[in-house]
Formats: C-alpha cells, sequence, structure tokens
C-alpha cells in the first residue's frame, strides 16, 4: 500500500514538472496524473488544498499560454479563495486573461466579485465586457451600483453587457436597477434592456418574489418594447398569474 | 412547462393491468395532442422560411432534407467557412433556379455571423448545425429572436447551458426540436412505445454504448500529431480533452475566430476543422468543441432509452462509478431502480454482465438494449434488425417489419408541423436537454472518477456536493448566454 503510494506521488511529481515544460507540441499523457489527481480531490480537502497550491505555484510563475489554460481549467475542478488573488493578476494578461476570468467566474469563492471590481477600471474591450458577465454570475449586491453605472456607458456594448448581468443577478436590488432603466431607455439598448428585464423577472419568480416579476412584465408590455419582448413579457405575466 | 406536456402514453402498470400479454394490442401514436403554444408563427397552412446555421457534412444533409421539401423556403445559409457557406448558397440556388421561368434564382442571402440570420424578419425558423460549443448559445439567441429552432444533438455542453435552452425556449414561445432523429424511425418508436407501455415487463437493466478516446485520437488523420495526443495513454480515456496543438495557418476563407465562438481559445489546427470534411463531428475530441460519446451517439442513446424507460423529462438519481466496485462499467441508476449500463462494446454485456444469451445478435448503435422481466430486445439505429427474444415478445409487438429504415423517419416533418400547429414537437427542449444531461453527468463521473448522486428535479449533485461546480462553465468574452 505505502510502495502504490509512493509510486502515485511520484507520477505526481512527474507529471508537474512536465507541466512546468508544457507547451505547444508537448505530450499530453504526461499531465494525465494531474487530471485524475484533481477529479479525486473534488472531496477531499486536504489533497485539494495540496493540488491547488501547486498549481497556483505554476501559474504564478509565467507559464506558457499552454500551461497556463490546462491549470485554469484543473483549478476550475478545485479552486479557492486561495486561487483568486493568482487568476485576477492574470486578468490583463493579453493570452491569459479570458481563460483566467472564466475561471474566476465559476469559482465558488466570496472574493471573485471584489477582485474582478477591481479589475474593471484597468480593462477594454472584450475583456470587459467579460468581466461584466462574470460579476452578473456572483450573488454579491455591491455589484448592483457597480452595473447599474455601466448600464449608461456611452459605450453600447458595454451597457449592453452591463443590463444583461444586472438581469442575470434577477435580485431585488437589480430590480430596482431597472425601474431605472426601463424608464428612459436609450433606443438603441431598447432590446439589450428589455431582454435583460426578462431575465431579471424570471430570477425573480424562483426567488420567490412574483409581485416584483409582475411590476416588470407590465412595464415591458407598455408600447416602445420590441415586439419579442412584449411577446415574452406578456407569456410572464399570465404564468404569475396562472 | 406548464401547459405544455404531452398526454404520454398509458403507465406501465396500466398496460399490465389490462393484459401485457394479450396479442393485437394497438399502441398509441407518438404524438397526442398537446396544448396550443402561442399564436404567432407561420400561417397554418404558410410556408416556412428557414435559415440554415453551419453547412458541413451534417449541415448538407439537412440542407438536402430542407430543398426536398415544399413546405419549407430556405432564404439564407450561414457558416464560418466561406468555402462551405458558398457551397451552401450556390445549393440553394441553384436548386429553387430549377423551379423559375427563367432558370435562374439569386435570393439566398449568406452569412458568415449566425446573428445577422437571426435578425432577418423574413426568417421562421432556424436549423443550428454547428459544432457542439455553439448549439445552446445559438438556440437561446435564435429563441430571443423569436424564431423556432431544429438544433442539432447534444443541445447543450454542459447541465447549465441546456437548462437555459429550455428557459429561454418557452419564455419566447417557441417550438424546438432536437435533432436526435432516430426516435423518428417507425420501428424505433414501436418498440420503446412498447417497453414504456409494459412489454417487457419491469425493466431491470439497459445497455448502451460509451466509448473512450481510443479508436478517435488513434484514427489516420492523427497520426502526424501521435506524439501530442499520446493515444495510449489519453485513449483510456472518455471525456474530452485538451491537446496542445500546433497553431497552423488558418485556411483561406474560414474565420476561425468566429468558429471558436463561446469556446475556450484554441489556436487553428486541422484537426478541428478541414475542407473536405474528414467525417462528422471531427471536433468532437477536443473539450473545447465537444463531448466525446455524447457526441457520437450517447446524446442520440439517451433519447431513445429515457424515452423507453418514461424517463425522457428527468434523469437518473445516482452515476455509479466502477472504481465503487457495484458493477464494472459506469451505471446510471434510475429512481425505480432501472440500471443503464454504459459498455465499450457489446461484448461486455455477455461477458461481464451475461444479460442475455450467448447467441444474441448484438449490433449497431443510437439506441441501447433492454433486459426486462419478460426477455430482452434492442433499439439500435444501426447494424440490422430489431433483435430479442423470447420470440413471443414479437408476436405482442407485432411490428411489420424487424428492419430499421434510418431515413424513413418523421422526425423534420413533426418540426414542420409543430411549426404551423404551435405544438410542442416530438423531441422538445426539455427532453433535448435531458438526454445531453446524462451524457455530461456520465462524463463528470469519469472526470471525478467516483459515483454520484444526482438530484433530476433541482438538477443538482447531492453527494458530493463540490461537483455542482461541473455544472457549468464561463464563455469566452465576449459571448454569453
Amino acid at each position: 500500500m505505502k510502495a502504490e503510494s509512493s509510486s502515485v506521488n511520484g507520477a505526481l511529481d512527474e507529471a508537474f514538472s512536465q507541466l512546468a515544460r508544457y507547451a505547444t507540441g508537448s505530450s499530453r499523457g504526461g499531465l494525465v496524473p494531474i487530471d485524475e489527481a484533481v477529479g479525486h480531490a473534488l472531496d477531499d480537502a486536504p489533497l485539494r488544498a495540496t493540488l491547488e497550491q501547486r498549481l497556483l505555484s505554476q501559474l504564478s510563475g509565467a507559464p506558457s499560454v499552454e500551461a497556463g489554460y490546462y491549470i485554469c481549467d484543473k483549478l476550475r475542478f478545485i479552486g479557492s479563495s486561495a486561487a483568486v488573488p493568482v487568476l485576477a493578476r492574470l486578468l490583463t494578461d493579453p493570452a491569459l486573461g479570458d481563460i483566467a476570468r472564466r475561471t474566476l467566474e465559476v469559482l465558488p469563492a466570496v472574493e471573485v466579485s471584489g477582485a474582478l471590481r477591481r479589475a474593471l477600471p484597468k480593462l477594454d474591450g472584450s475583456s470587459r465586457i467579460g468581466v461584466i458577465h462574470a460579476l452578473g454570475r456572483q450573488a454579491d449586491p455591491e455589484n448592483v451600483p457597480v452595473l447599474a453605472r455601466l448600464s449608461k456607458d456611452t459605450d453600447v456594448a458595454v451597457a449592453a453587457a452591463a443590463a444583461g448581468a444586472l438581469g442575470t443577478l434577477g435580485s431585488l436590488r437589480a430590480a430596482e436597477a431597472f425601474r431605472r432603466l426601463l424608464d428612459q431607455p436609450r433606443p438603441e439598448l431598447r432590446l439589450a434592456i428589455g431582454q435583460a428585464a426578462l431575465d431579471c423577472a424570471a430570477g425573480l419568480l424562483k426567488t420567490g418574489h412574483p409581485s416584483d416579476a409582475k411590476a416588470i412584465y407590465r412595464t415591458l408590455t407598455e408600447s416602445g418594447w420590441p415586439e419579442v419582448v412584449v411577446r415574452a413579457a406578456r407569456q410572464g405575466l399570465e404564468s404569475v398569474s396562472s | 412547462m406548464t401547459g405544455r406536456s404531452l398526454a404520454g402514453p398509458m403507465p406501465r402498470r396500466t398496460f399490465l393491468r389490462r393484459g401485457a400479454g394479450a396479442a393485437g394490442l394497438v399502441f398509441a401514436p407518438l404524438i397526442l395532442p398537446a396544448t396550443v403554444w402561442g399564436a404567432e408563427g407561420p400561417a397554418p397552412s404558410g410556408r416556412v422560411n428557414v435559415g440554415l446555421i453551419g453547412k458541413g457534412l451534417m449541415g448538407s444533409g439537412h440542407l438536402r432534407r430542407l430543398l426536398g421539401d415544399p413546405a419549407f423556403r430556405v432564404l439564407a445559409v450561414c457558416d464560418a467557412d466561406q468555402v462551405r457557406l458558398t457551397d451552401g448558397k450556390n445549393q440553394v440556388e441553384q436548386h429553387y433556379a430549377d423551379d423559375t421561368a427563367s432558370g435562374t434564382y439569386r435570393g439566398c442571402a449568406a452569412h458568415v455571423d449566425y446573428r445577422e440570420l437571426i435578425a432577418r424578419p423574413d426568417i421562421d425558423a432556424v436549423v443550428i448545425v454547428t459544432p457542439d460549443h455553439w448549439h445552446a448559445l445559438q438556440a437561446v439567441d435564435a429563441a430571443k429572436a423569436g424564431k423556432d429552432v431544429y438544433c442539432e444533438k447534444p443541445i447543450s455542453m454542459t447541465v447549465e447551458e441546456g437548462r437555459r435552452v429550455v428557459e429561454y425556449t418557452q419564455r419566447h414561445q417557441r417550438v424546438f426540436q432536437t435533432g436526435s432523429q432516430y426516435r423518428s424511425i417507425t420501428t424505433i418508436r414501436q418498440v420503446c412505445e412498447f417497453i414504456r407501455a409494459g412489454g417487457l415487463g419491469r425493466v431491470k437493466s439497459v445497455f448502451t454504448l460509451f466509448n473512450s478516446l481510443a479508436s478517435w485520437i488513434g484514427g489516420e488523420r492523427f497520426k502526424p500529431y501521435a506524439r501530442i495526443v499520446n493515444a495510449d495513454i489519453c485513449g483510456k480515456s472518455y471525456v474530452p480533452l485538451d491537446f496542445a496543438l500546433p497553431p497552423e495557418p488558418v485556411p483561406e476563407g474560414l474565420d476561425w475566430e468566429m468558429w471558436v465562438g463561446p469556446a475556450p481559445w484554441r489556436p487553428y489546427n486541422s484537426l478541428y476543422h478541414i475542407n473536405p470534411a474528414p467525417g462528422v463531428v471531427p471536433w468532437s475530441f477536443c473539450d473545447a468543441f465537444g463531448v466525446t460519446s455524447l457526441t457520437w451517439h450517447l446524446a442520440h442513446s439517451a433519447d431513445v432509452i429515457q424515452w423507453a424507460l418514461g424517463m425522457e423529462t428527468s434523469g437518473p438519481v445516482e452515476i455509479l462509478h466502477p472504481a465503487d466496485g457495484q458493477f464494472p462499467t459506469l451505471t446510471c441508476r434510475y429512481a425505480d431502480g432501472t440500471l443503464l449500463h454504459l459498455v465499450d462494446h457489446w461484448g461486455m454485456v455477455k461477458d461481464l454482465y451475461h444479460a442475455v444469451p450467448e447467441t444474441a445478435r448484438l449490433a449497431g448503435n443510437f439506441g441501447g438494449l433492454f433486459v426486462g422481466e419478460r426477455g430482452w430486445i434492442t433499439t439500435m439505429t444501426t447494424g440490422g434488425p430489431i433483435e430479442g427474444g423470447p420470440e413471443g415478445l414479437f408476436e405482442d409487438l407485432r411490428l411489420p417489419s424487424r428492419e430499421v429504415n434510418v431515413g424513413a423517419n418523421n422526425h423534420h416533418a413533426n418540426w414542420l408541423e409543430c411549426i404551423r400547429t404551435r405544438r410542442q414537437p416530438s423531441n422538445h427542449e426539455e427532453i433535448g436537454h435531458r438526454s445531453a444531461s446524462l451524457g455530461h453527468l456520465a462524463n463528470i463521473a469519469c472526470w471525478t472518477g467516483r459515483s454520484l448522486k444526482w438530484d433530476p428535479v433541482a438538477e443538482t449533485f447531492t453527494d458530493p456536493p463540490a461537483a455542482n461546480r461541473l455544472l457549468r462553465r464561463a464563455m469566452r468574452a465576449p459571448w454569453r448566454i
């Protein structure tokens, strides 16, 4: 048993050694012991912490793009609060920023939200949009004012993404933000805001707030909203009433 | 699902009480009246204007089907590959030109970006035949644009994506057909209805194929990359993997950025996409773009199996990993105790499980082998006729033929009918989602190397809860559902 454990550890050490050199054209087979260990670590806290530290150590040391992607994918399985600062530092990295954000987005750690918000001013283009979307996936009330402000951004893509993220939040505070957004929407954002408001209403329904959902649906059945939004809002109203 | 449930066939117990063994039973038709969906859509007898999204090998098949049916009019084609796009546009225009007095037709639009296609007010419906990583996003965006959808299987890359497809389809009252057409073959339909109605008695176990990467990455086209893919080691994986394939020059006319879309970024490599296509789903080995067995055949098999078990809008409650020693292969247990064993090849059914006689002929794919109190029967679509035993089963079943004619299915026709009537198709979004989920659950069990307990109502893992983080993955910016 001891010999078997020693052999497993040896294979894992060798796999981490290969990961340090992993790059375009590298053999994938050498990483399989890490795949297996990460899978087994899902409900083994000590093993999870050990593996996470080893992965983070390599991620902090300027890995190749291929190694960075691999490590981020493994952190998707076992990453914790400890991974947040390392991933957050990568958000501005041209090659690894997107995979770092995608990994952060799904980590079950309360620190994620703040890290994403702090990164926002340093980002532009798709990276910024990605972080805005990610903020919508964190159940953090502090994200609402940030997203509400961004939903008025002069950049239509940023404003639409922020409205979408508010919709994904689907909370009472997000609904409050929508009350103002739905009041006088910019014409070029009507479709995006309308769809986002539908998302918010659906979220409110799921969390037991039918009257707040109903208020959003009612607003969206008024004239001026795109037909697809109006139809869905009517359907929503019917489902709440039935 | 409020107000949308199809009236199902009679429950198994009712069937049994009425005498399952009696000859001359007439089984209920597949499509029974459903609640009428929203009123908007084409006129009841009107032509349905369609856009095709994805013109690969499968897309070409769909295009032929659409062009061959005067009830459809193909107004636009979309593909990130200009070669395929131009070919599709030319094919459509040539077909319709033959019907015009002038012999010319220039009415098919060509789009590289599907968002342009679904924004067209003249298009009623879309057929989505893109790589798997696009399915859920395009289906949701189409629903949000008010289009009815036919989407290739699997409809998702994760359980969460599939749930989103269901939610948006229902929110926008769209008619959604999952592209698992084998359930619409007359023979398969009859066998499934027979099993579902209790014809086998209580179903104890079901078997279907679940394959590793071995044969895929051991293939000829992977030979130049043999050192990278390590077929001897990585071939044992049942889940898709990432490989550090070298970047290659992007072929002229291919918008690789668009092709990758919401998936994790991978530089272009011809193993993912090349013209002419080396076969269907060449990208399915890569975890960015596909889901191995679920892409290859399990989405079809799960559809047929869960339908026959009456579980098509639910799922298993446990996924039992062979490492736990209960069964020699990955096995799903349903709430009523039925076991679905995933096997590498049909020989395992005899050698490992001893579930059918040695003489049983098991072949083919896209279905399963059912073993019940009264005997056993196959629902595989390829590999020959329906097999089973004892012979008395077939006297009850009264199949006009045991042959399975793949081409003779009414899957598109059912979609068309439902677009006109605003009813739910035979393989609607919830069914498509649950079929895909079965594969996702199996893959998560493989990733974690352990057994899992699943709540099919809440769609969460109850043991271990930590596995719930694997139910979703974020999309590459700027894409999102």
